[in-house]
This record gives C-alpha cells, sequence and structure tokens, in this order.
C-alpha cells in the first residue's frame, strides 16, 4: 500500500470508525473491540510512516480543495507524525482504560462516548497531519465540537455549564485563527506549512504581520492554555477522567501547542517571529504561565484540578521551547509532547481509578490510599518524579533541552523559571504521595481491575523508557533531534 | 584487575543481595560492600566506560587524582556504615543506604555533566527514601529536603547545560561564564549548605533511623564539595561562606540539646572548612580542603555511630536527660572520645591535620582565618559539652556498649582515625595534588595548642553552667522558610481571587453589553429607519471628509 494512502488512512479511520460504533450500541463487546482495533490501526498507519519521514520523502494527499491555495491538504512531516503517533498510541491505553473505567462506574451514554471519542482522535490526526493553516484549522475546528458531548456526559447543570465555557473559549480561539487564516490568504495567497516560515508571509505589511501574529498566537493559546486564556481548562474537569486525560495528554491541549509549534516555526517563521518583536511577549507569557499555574496548583484540593493546572504549566514548556527559537529547545519543545503525555496521562488514569475504587477526588481524602492501591500510587510517584524532571524520566531530556536551548538563545534567566517549576512539582505532587504510603490505617489490597492498572502503569514505565532509551529507533527522542538539526539556527 | 564503576556493584549487588534472608543477607550486605572497597581501590586512572544517551556519549567512568581521592574514602565508609547498619534488620534501609552510597560513587567518578546530573538526582532520591523509610516524624523533614534537593538539582542542571552551550563540551570540568558559574556553585551550594540553604540538613538528618544518619553525614555534602573543587575552585566568596559556615554551624550547634542535630550543625561548620578550602583554590587549599573530606568523613561517621549506639541503648535522644554513661558505655564512649578530639583538631588525631592545611592555606584572607579559628575554639567547647554531659558526668542513665557489627565498624573507624593522626603520609600519599605541608611544626602546633587550650579554659570554667543542656531557643532560617511558603499560598489565594474577579467582571460586562444592546432592538420600523438613515448620513459624512482631505 502507497504511503499517501496509509497517510489518508491515519486521520480517516477514526472518522469511519464513529457510525460503525454507533450501529453496534446494542452490542457493547464488539463495540469496544472495534474502538481499540481501530485505535491499533490508526497507531500502525501512522508509525508506517516515519521511515519515509526520515528519509526527506514526505507522504502527501489533498484530501478536498476549495480553491487554489485552499485545500485540506494532508503531508506526514516529523512533528505532524510525532505528534499523530503520540496521540494515537496513548488513544489505545485511553481506550482500554475506558473500558474499565466507564464499566465499573456503569456510565450511560457509551456508545455516544465511544463514538465521539473517535472522532476526537480523527480530528486529531488531521491537525497533526495538516500541511497548512486552513486545513489544520478545518480539523482544529472539527476537534472542539466533537469534544464536546464529551466534555458534557454527565449532563448535569455543571457540565452544560462547563461545556459552555468551553465552547465560548475555544470556538473564539477558533474564531482568532479564522481571522489570521483569511487575511493571509486574502493578502498573501499561501497558507502553506514551509520548515523554516512560509515565505509568502514576509510580503505582508508590518502592522497586518503582527495583528495575524497575534490572531494565531491568542487563537492558538486558548487550546494552548496560555494564562489568561486557560481558564476553560479546570472547568473541563467535570468530564469523565478518561476524558480529562484524553484533553490533557493526548488531544486537544497538545493540538494547542502544536498549533503553535506550526505557527512559530513553520508559518511565521523564526526570523519574522523575530522581526515582529513577538518573542519576548511570548516568552514572557510562557514563563507566566509556568509559575502561574503551578502556584494554582499547589492550592487545589481537588485531584484532577491540581493536575490540571500543572497541565497547563507543563505545556508552557513546549511553548517555551518553541519560542526560544534555537534547535535544542526545539527539540525539548518536541520531546515533551510525548514526555509530559505519557506521564500526565498516567496520574489522570490514577485519579480516575481512584475514583471508581474509592469514589474519593480530594486530595485531603487520600490518607492511606497507597496501602489500599500501592501499584496505582507507584505509578503515581514515578509519574510525579517525571513531572519534577528527575532522571530517569522522560521530561529530564526535555528539561536538559529547554536549558542548553535557554543558553544558545542567550536567555539564561529562563533556567531560573524552570527551575522554580521543577520545585514546585515537587511541592504539590509530593503531599499527595507521602500521604498516599504514610498516613492513614493499613487497608486490604484492592487494586482497580486490570483495564484500569494495565494503562496506569504502561503510561508510566512508558515515560521511563522514553528517557531512558532515547535511542529507540524512530522514537520521539530521534523525531524530536531529527526535526531540530532541520532548523537552521 | 577490573576497572569497572563502583556503582555497577551496588546496582546491581544491592537488589541480589536483599533477595537472601536473616543473617545470610546481613553478611551478604557487608560482604558487597567490601567488595565494592576492594574494587575501588584497585581502580587504575583512566577514563571508560562510554555509553550513548540522547545525542551524547557519556563517559560512566573517569578516575583521575581527584575523583579516586574521594571514591576511596566513599567505598571506605560504605563498608564501615555497612557494618554498623548490619546489626538491624531494615532491609529497605539497607537497600536504600547501599543505592545512596551506588549513586554517590556515580557521581564522583562521573566524566562528563549529565551523567553527573542523573547521578545527583539519584543521590537526592536515594537519600530521602532512606530519609523516608523511618516513617513518623522523618515525613516531613523528609518532604522538605527533597524541595531543597530538587531546587539544588535543577540549578545545578541550569548551569551545566549553560556551560555545555558556552564550552562546546560535555565533560565536567572547570565552569565558565557568570551564568553557568553562579547557577553551578548555588547547585552545589544546596548541597553542601551554604547559608542559607542549609536547613534541609539540621532538620533531616537527626530525625531517621540511626544507622541512617551515618549514611546521611556521608555523601551529599561531601559529594558537594568534590563537585565544587571539580567546577568552582578558587572563587573568594566561595572560601568567605566557607567561613560563615563554620562559624554558623557551631554557634547552633552549641545552642542545641538532641544530640544528632548538634552533629548536624557541625557537618555544616566542618563542610564550611571544606568549602574555604575550595573557594582558595591554592593547591595548599583544595589539598587541605579534600585532606578534611576524608577525615571528616571518618570522625563524623564515627560520631553518629557512637551517638546512635547512646540512643540505641537509651531510647534517649537529648543531652539534659543522659549522664554517666562513661563507665557502662566504655567502648562506645572511647571512640566517642577519638572522633571528639579528631573533629576538635587535637594534634595526634586526623582531623588536626586537615583542619591545619586548611587554616594555613587561608593565611593570606585574615577574615577568613579569623572565622576559620573562631569555629575551631567553638568546636571543642561543643565536643567537651557534648561528652561531658553523656559520658562524664554523674548520672545514672542505664546502657551498655551496642551489638558487635556496631562496635566493630565503631572501632575500625576509630583506629583509622588515629592512624591517619600518627602518620599523616598515609593520606598525603593519595591527596590530589602532592603536598608539602608539615602539620608537626611548632606554629603549627601552637596555635593548635592555643585555641584548644582557651575553649577547654571556657568549658571547665564557665562553660559546664553557661552551656547546660536544655531547649534550644534559637530557630534557624526555618522560621523565614515556614513564613515564605505561607505567604506564597496567601498570594496564590489573592491571585485567584483576582483572576476570578476579572473574569466574572469581563462575563458581567459582556452580559450587560447584550442586555442594552437589546434595547436597540424595539420592533419599531420608524426607529430601525431612523437609524439606518442616521448611520447612511454618518458613512456620506465620512466619505466626503476623506476626499475632501
Amino acid at each position: 500500500m502507497s504511503l499517501d494512502f496509509a497517510l489518508l488512512l491515519t486521520v480517516f479511520v477514526p472518522f469511519l470508525a464513529a457510525p460503525g460504533i454507533l450501529a453496534l450500541r446494542r452490542r457493547p463487546n464488539p463495540r469496544e473491540a472495534l474502538s481499540v482495533v481501530t485505535a491499533i490501526v490508526t497507531f500502525v498507519f501512522s508509525a508506517s510512516l516515519l521511515p519515509s519521514v526520515f528519509t526527506g520523502s514526505s507522504p502527501e494527499v489533498v484530501v478536498f480543495r476549495v480553491a487554489p491555495g485552499l485545500a485540506v491538504h494532508l503531508r506526514a512531516d516529523p512533528l505532524g507524525l510525532l505528534f499523530a503517533t503520540v496521540a494515537s498510541f496513548l488513544w489505545i491505553l485511553t481506550t482500554v482504560y475506558s473500558i474499565g473505567y466507564m464499566r465499573d462506574l456503569r456510565e450511560h451514554a457509551q456508545t455516544r462516548y465511544y463514538a465521539f471519542f473517535a472522532l476526537v482522535i480523527g480530528a486529531t490526526m488531521g491537525v497533526a497531519l495538516s500541511a497548512n493553516l486552513f486545513s489544520l484549522l478545518v480539523f482544529y475546528e472539527i476537534l472542539t465540537v466533537s469534544t464536546y458531548p464529551l466534555v458534557v456526559h454527565e449532563e448535569s447543570e455543571d457540565a452544560f455549564r462547563a461545556g459552555r465555557k468551553y465552547l465560548v473559549y475555544t470556538l473564539g480561539g477558533g474564531g482568532a485563527i479564522l481571522a489570521a487564516t483569511a487575511i493571509v490568504y486574502g493578502l498573501a495567497g499561501d497558507v502553506s506549512f514551509v520548515a523554516g516560515g512560509n515565505p509568502a508571509l514576509r510580503e505582508l505589511p508590518t502592522q497586518v504581520a503582527q495583528a495575524v501574529a497575534f490572531l494565531l498566537v491568542a487563537g492558538f493559546g486558548v487550546k494552548a492554555t496560555l494564562v489568561p486564556l486557560h481558564g476553560w481548562l479546570p472547568s473541563a474537569m467535570i468530564a469523565p477522567t478518561p476524558v480529562s486525560g484524553l484533553l490533557h495528554a493526548v488531544a486537544v491541549v497538545k493540538a494547542g501547542v502544536f498549533g503553535l509549534l506550526r505557527t512559530l516555526h513553520f508559518f511565521l517563521g523564526p526570523g519574522l517571529v523575530v522581526g515582529l518583536g513577538l518573542q519576548p511577549i511570548l516568552l514572557a507569557v510562557a514563563a507566566t504561565t509556568i509559575l502561574v499555574a503551578s502556584l494554582f496548583a499547589l492550592v487545589q484540593d481537588n485531584l484532577k484540578l491540581r493536575l490540571a493546572y500543572s497541565t497547563i504549566s507543563q505545556l508552557s514548556y513546549i511553548v517555551l521551547g518553541a519560542a526560544l527559537l534555537s534547535p535544542a529547545a526545539l527539540l525539548g519543545a518536541a520531546f515533551h509532547i510525548a514526555a509530559h503525555g505519557f506521564a500526565k496521562l498516567s496520574m489522570f488514569f490514577v485519579a480516575g481509578s481512584i475514583f471508581v475504587e474509592t469514589g474519593k477526588t480530594r486530595v485531603s481524602e487520600l490518607d492511606g490510599i497507597g496501602r489500599r492501591m500501592p501499584r496505582t500510587m507507584l505509578a503515581f510517584t514515578l509519574s510525579a518524579m517525571a513531572m519534577a524532571s528527575l532522571p530517569p524520566f522522560a521530561p529530564f531530556v526535555s528539561k536538559w533541552y529547554l536549558s542548553v536551548g535557554a543558553g544558545e538563545a542567550d536567555q539564561a534567566i529562563l533556567i531560573l523559571v524552570l527551575v522554580t517549576s521543577s520545585v514546585l512539582n515537587i511541592a504539590y505532587f509530593l503531599p499527595i504521595v507521602v500521604r498516599a504510603f504514610f498516613t492513614g490505617e493499613p487497608a486490604r489490597r484492592a487494586e482497580g481491575r486490570p483495564a484500569l492498572l494495565g494503562p496506569v502503569l504502561a503510561t508510566a514505565i512508558g515515560a521511563l523508557v522514553l528517557g531512558l532509551w532515547t535511542g529507540l529507533p524512530y522514537g520521539p527522542y530521534e523525531i524530536a533531534r531529527f526535526l531540530a538539526r532541520g532548523m537552521t539556527p | 584487575m577490573i576497572a569497572a564503576p563502583p556503582f555497577l556493584i551496588f546496582l546491581v549487588g544491592a537488589p541480589v543481595v536483599l533477595l537472601a534472608r536473616g543473617r545470610a543477607r546481613r553478611v551478604g550486605l557487608v560482604v558487597l560492600a567490601g567488595l565494592a572497597l576492594a574494587l575501588t581501590l584497585l581502580l587504575p586512572e583512566g577514563v571508560g566506560w562510554t555509553v550513548r544517551f540522547m545525542e551524547y556519549d557519556l563517559v560512566l567512568l573517569r578516575a583521575d587524582r581527584l575523583s579516586l581521592f574521594t571514591g576511596y574514602v566513599f567505598a571506605l565508609i560504605t563498608f564501615l556504615g555497612v557494618l554498623y547498619a548490619a546489626a538491624f534488620a531494615r532491609p529497605w534501609l539497607h537497600l536504600y543506604a547501599l543505592l545512596y552510597a551506588g549513586t554517590s560513587l556515580g557521581a564522583v567518578f562521573a566524566g562528563d555533566v549529565v551523567t553527573l546530573l542523573i547521578f545527583w538526582e539519584g543521590m537526592a532520591i536515594t537519600s530521602t527514601l532512606l530519609v523516608f523509610e523511618h516513617g513518623g516524624a522523618a515525613v516531613g523533614a523528609g518532604y522538605r529536603y527533597l524541595l531543597f534537593h530538587v531546587l539544588g538539582g535543577a540549578l545545578l542542571a541550569g548551569g551545566l547545560a549553560l556551560q555545555v552551550v558556552e564550552s562546546g563540551s560535555l565533560l565536567l570540568g572547570p565552569v565558565s561564564g557568570s551564568w553557568p558559574s553562579f547557577l553551578t556553585a548555588l547547585g552545589a551550594g544546596v548541597n553542601v549548605g551554604f547559608i542559607p540553604l542549609h536547613t534541609w540538613l539540621p532538620d533531616t538528618y537527626p530525625r531517621p533511623h540511626i544507622a541512617a544518619s551515618v549514611f546521611l553525614s556521608v555523601y551529599t555534602t561531601k559529594a558537594g564539595v568534590y563537585l565544587l573543587a571539580r567546577t568552582s575552585p578558587a572563587v573568594e566568596a566561595i572560601a568567605l561562606m566557607g567561613g560563615a559556615m563554620a562559624v554558623y554551624g557551631v554557634v547552633f550547634a552549641l545552642a542545641q540539646n538532641d544530640m544528632r542535630k548538634l552533629l548536624s550543625y557541625h557537618i555544616v561548620s566542618q563542610v564550611g572548612y571544606m568549602v574555604a578550602g575550595v573557594g582558595l583554590g591554592t593547591v595548599e587549599g583544595i589539598n587541605g580542603g579534600m585532606a578534611h573530606v576524608f577525615n571528616h568523613i571518618l570522625y563524623k561517621a564515627l560520631l553518629f555511630m557512637a551517638v546512635g549506639a547512646v540512643i540505641h541503648a537509651t531510647g534517649q535522644h537529648v543531652m539534659d536527660r543522659l549522664g554517666g554513661l562513661g563507665r557502662r558505655m566504655p567502648v562506645t564512649a572511647v571512640t566517642f572520645w577519638i572522633a571528639a578530639l579528631s573533629i576538635s583538631g587535637v594534634p595526634g588525631f586526623n582531623g588536626y591535620v586537615s583542619k591545619g592545611m586548611v587554616i594555613a592555606a587561608s593565611e593570606d584572607l585574615l577574615p577568613l582565618r579569623v572565622l576559620l579559628e573562631i569555629a575551631s575554639f567553638g568546636t571543642f567547647l561543643s565536643f567537651l559539652k557534648l561528652g561531658y554531659f553523656v559520658f562524664l558526668r554523674e548520672g545514672d542513665t542505664p546502657g551498655r556498649d551496642p551489638p558487635w557489627p556496631m562496635q566493630s565498624a565503631q572501632v575500625g573507624t576509630a583506629a583509622l582515625c588515629v592512624a591517619i593522626g600518627a602518620y599523616p603520609a598515609l593520606l598525603f600519599r593519595i591527596l590530589p595534588a602532592a603536598s608539602a605541608y608539615d602539620p608537626w611544626t611548632p606554629t603549627h602546633l601552637l596555635e593548635a595548642g592555643l585555641v584548644l587550650a582557651g575553649a577547654a579554659a571556657t568549658f571547665v570554667t564557665v562553660g559546664r553552667v553557661v552551656l547546660a543542656p536544655h531547649e534550644p531557643r534559637v530557630r534557624d532560617a526555618d522560621v523565614a522558610y515556614e513564613a515564605a511558603g505561607r505567604a506564597l499560598v496567601r498570594f496564590t489565594q489573592g491571585l485567584a481571587r483576582g483572576f476570578a474577579v476579572v473574569y466574572d467582571g469581563f462575563v458581567a460586562a459582556v452580559s450587560q453589553a447584550g442586555r442594552s444592546a437589546r434595547r436597540l432592538q424595539t420592533g419599531d420600523l420608524n426607529w430601525n429607519v431612523a437609524g439606518v438613515a442616521l448611520g447612511i448620513l454618518l458613512v456620506l459624512l465620512w466619505l466626503l471628509w476623506e476626499g475632501a482631505a
């Protein structure tokens, strides 16, 4: 099968699975099996594109052309495949976890859940593998819309309120991106992604370019949870935990930072970013987000909210790396997509397992939970160490490269931001570990069922493996390194 | 002769030995530590064991005079500490201690920056586990401990990453450039106990198991001194900080009642001497600082062992409840006094040699010299106090000498203190650089003699009353950290409220604007026509104005 076709399937197999899942609504086991198989197939197709990208050829496919220069156009390149392979791999684990979670809680509307999950992944693949801003925007908006039913799954008053807030934020952001796309298309006629920046944008008058840059940063910044556009994420924690994990580790938020990476390195380009005076602003916003979000995490008692604010903080590591505009920083940022994804997803899975087994949601209720669920909490401990960028976990590699990148870009002071963030991560995660293992009464062992415990451990171990075995062939590190080498400093 | 990095022995051997049970395990532990010691002593100079990680070739084994010197004493004390700890059946303690020793050796022999960082953080994690192992009051302290060490490790990582960018090389060596030097020194400084980043030390070391304290007293701080010698020698500010640490530690030690907390403050103080030596950066300075590393590891571990034996026998941690143990625990008492005389720098014991080297090296920097002499005075005073109130004075605390593994460890360590004190050439042969220091010159003897005599006189006359042990009323910089932590939480809550006000305000304003705008929708045709007409008029006027301009 040609790679171009594999590329097409990577994006559309999940879309095609959705009606299949709907059709199987009366037969839960085949329905779940279809979800898992679709996830595996999607991952296999996305992974199959990796070797070709390393040799320099990029499979591509034009799906639908609206007008010249405006098409839904897919192309596999290193950054896109990094995102796509990580997302599709984690989707497999999330689907397995969802099975355990939804069944143990006897959740309603499971068919709707799995069907829209598939749509979300398809949209994510589309975002990752888009060759131009228009195509990315189309899938980005599909992503917004298809995540809505998942956010409001509970169908309570609070859920609908959170969903409304979610839509206002994300559609607003999408609107800003649309405006920017329209302006560029109208004035330059070309919205494609080019490594190092699209040359057509250099023709734009400075003020227009600044407006476009602002719109794109604000537009993508909503999903990327840049402070002060982050408010939707804590409210969205009302969703079922696999959804929160998906939103946080896999799809939506990473689509936001991915969009920013595309904007800075493949659309505006480093030269224009510096020329427009955008770099200091971006660095300041990223640094502020890292610190403010970690401070907020410190004072949250609800476990998922604490994880949400931690995510907001960690995502800006990626934004920081993107905005430093140096090859090492780009490597660190891209790798962190994978590093953070695995470790944070593990923590969300733990939160969900705790909720399923004990009904508890607050950190202050977790005394002694480590005696009851030792392997689950061990995974949480490992992930917490990962979040603090301790070796031998993957985020150590990201932080190393971000620091080197800060040095390359003459912004040594930003290292202090990374230092403070590491300390704050320990400050708000370690107490949970301490409570779990060193307080409370001895209890009978009662971990979650294998469908829950498996993904918990697999993601935590994944964060460890990615951190130790950087030489994994076609793995996230190799891809990130290839990407960085392609960047002229 | 095998040239393998010593950390491997511990990382691989520790889990294996712990599979055994009971006596077999305890014997296995001692054998493992002995094996590691033998291997380390036989290591040839050289570089090897490269491993590919990220885009770099890491060097896991770099054995030169400096790293070998430090490695020898680490491996030696590991053996003695394991012997001491083998008296207790606590497998997790043994595991964490061995891993801690292993990661420390890994850090010392690291040839490149990334390897160092990985082992550095490994040391932080394994030592935290060693603290947590005890449970109870140690857990809170362990949390604070890890916060500090993550801070130090992150600063160090940042500094070394910048150094790689500046120098283009991954090798661990002198750091240049203002940001790299600042961050690296500060990162090492947390481990070493720069004031005021030292509070974790007296907070943590007194709390876990007595055998754990022995291990804790060794690696973290001395690896920090090693790192300063490697990356940041010859910085006057660091030398002066060493002097400050020396005096600060002694002042707080004199106020303590808890024996291990007293010893912990003395760690800060004695490490101050080492830091001073390294900071001076001269050959004598670095030799003196490193010699002090060697001697201090021996006598400080011995002090923790002896005090640990007292705690083990009596169940008491504080001096005001002890007394008269000299007769009931003779071996412990003798080994204690050997260590106490060593730390105080009494001629004939190992501390005298290295302390003298550092003080001699400081002669060109008078303020430092004065600080170090003051600290020496205070050190002897403090140990006279400790020794008197626990062992010498009349008292009826019951107690007896500990089990033989602990006793042998104490005696072995004490013997080394005496041997090096009597024959310093043993030490001089392995120092990083050739040393021309002669400890037996009349000047050196006289200096030491005066300070010691002064301290003894003070103790015998007023000291016994003024320094009678009681709960200390002084608080260390911890109060500042606690206050800062509380302020941070309050600030964050205020910030969160601020955000909420802004968001709610924005939402309310938009809703209000919407409601007001709705009032324009009267549904009245006349109103709408008037509005459109007005709009057209305004546009025409604007076009005319633009046209005229």
